[in-house]
């Protein structure tokens, strides 16, 4: 993305990818949206200088995502499981005919640990790069290849490679 | 460590195929009320905070100097409040009695009094120069002794 571009060109190519990505840490996609509306009015207003401004970005997010995240732990203001909040709200839109996979598919990462669904996302529906994702989760590019590889590995054992096409 | 999707893992395929869900029709319309506000990082037509304040800056620059101009002349001359003197003011000089009888025999009561202790005739004498000096038109008592003609 050009620094030229407007705000609206960089929600047009990031917003649906940002609200999944903070669906990692958010119950629903209301309350995934206001957090990536807070990110990215900060990533606005702070990304001139930045060396990657979409790794800022999503960067940036996660950081939102993650605070939200734990003031919610802290006032215990829901009492159904994180997993669980997770699987609340449809992450993907789909055909009909692929409902009921996108409902396993959606089941399998919420069964992964945060830290390999995020790389998952970032890589798969973001279009990031590994170095990207250790930018943006502050992690060595090693461990976030290995995080992004064991991800596959369980989703495989998860869904069962006979039911993917 | 390898990025290269020529060699996608079938499940990565699979993953691919799925969408993110769109947007809702208010996320734009809250991000709109946000970011079209004019911030420092804002490029967009709105003014700024800062251009207000630079236009405001020199009005009121100009509105002070023109109340301070009406003022100082509307005050002109200055008017100060009078300093207290330093000079003490002078008291009348309390002239022993010896004194006031000896200058000029004012209508006083030193002075009557101090004719009286004299000789006989002072103080009709003082009564006489008195009358003289102070009542003009009284007619000189001497001719009230003289004879008529």
């Amino acid at each position: 993305m050009e620094d030229s571009q407007t705000w609206e060109d960089w929600i047009a190519a990031n917003g649906p990818r940002l609200v999944l990505f903070a669906r990692r840490w958010c119950s629903d996609h209301a309350e995934a949206e206001e957090l990536v509306q807070e990110a990215f009015i900060r990533f606005w207003r702070t990304r001139d200088g930045v060396r990657d401004p979409r790794a800022y970005l999503y960067q940036t997010v996660r950081s939102v995502a993650v605070d939200a995240a734990r003031s919610r732990q802290a006032r215990k203001a829901r009492e159904d499981t994180h997993a669980a909040r997770r699987c609340k709200s449809p992450q993907f839109a789909c055909d009909l005919e692929r409902e009921e996979r996108r409902q396993q598919i959606e089941a399998a990462l919420a069964r992964l640990p945060v830290e390999q669904t995020e790389v998952v996302v970032l890589k798969i529906w973001s279009a990031l790069t590994f170095a990207q994702i250790a930018e943006v989760t502050s992690t060595p590019p090693g461990t976030v290849a290995s995080r992004y590889r064991y991800a596959l590995d369980n989703l495989r054992k998860v869904l069962g490679e006979s039911e993917v096409t | 460590m390898n990025d290269d999707k020529s060699e996608s893992k079938p499940i990565e395929e699979e993953l691919r195929v799925l969408r993110p869900r769109e947007l809702s029709d208010g996320f734009i319309e809250s991000l709109h009320k946000c970011l079209d506000r004019p911030v420092p990082h804002d490029d967009g037509p709105q003014p700024r905070r800062g251009g207000s304040f630079k236009l405001f800056a020199p009005l009121a620059a100009v509105a002070a100097l023109i109340l301070i101009a009406f003022g100082l002349v509307r005050n002109w001359p200055i008017r100060e409040a009078p300093a207290p003197s330093k000079n003490k003011i002078a008291s009348p000089a309390i002239e022993s009695p010896d004194e006031q009888v000896d200058e000029l025999p004012r209508p006083t009561l030193i002075a009557y009094n101090r004719a009286i202790g004299n000789e006989p005739g002072s103080l009709e004498e003082l009564l006489d120069y008195h009358a003289r000096t102070l009542l003009p038109n009284v007619p000189d008592p001497d001719l009230a002794y003289q004879e008529w003609p």
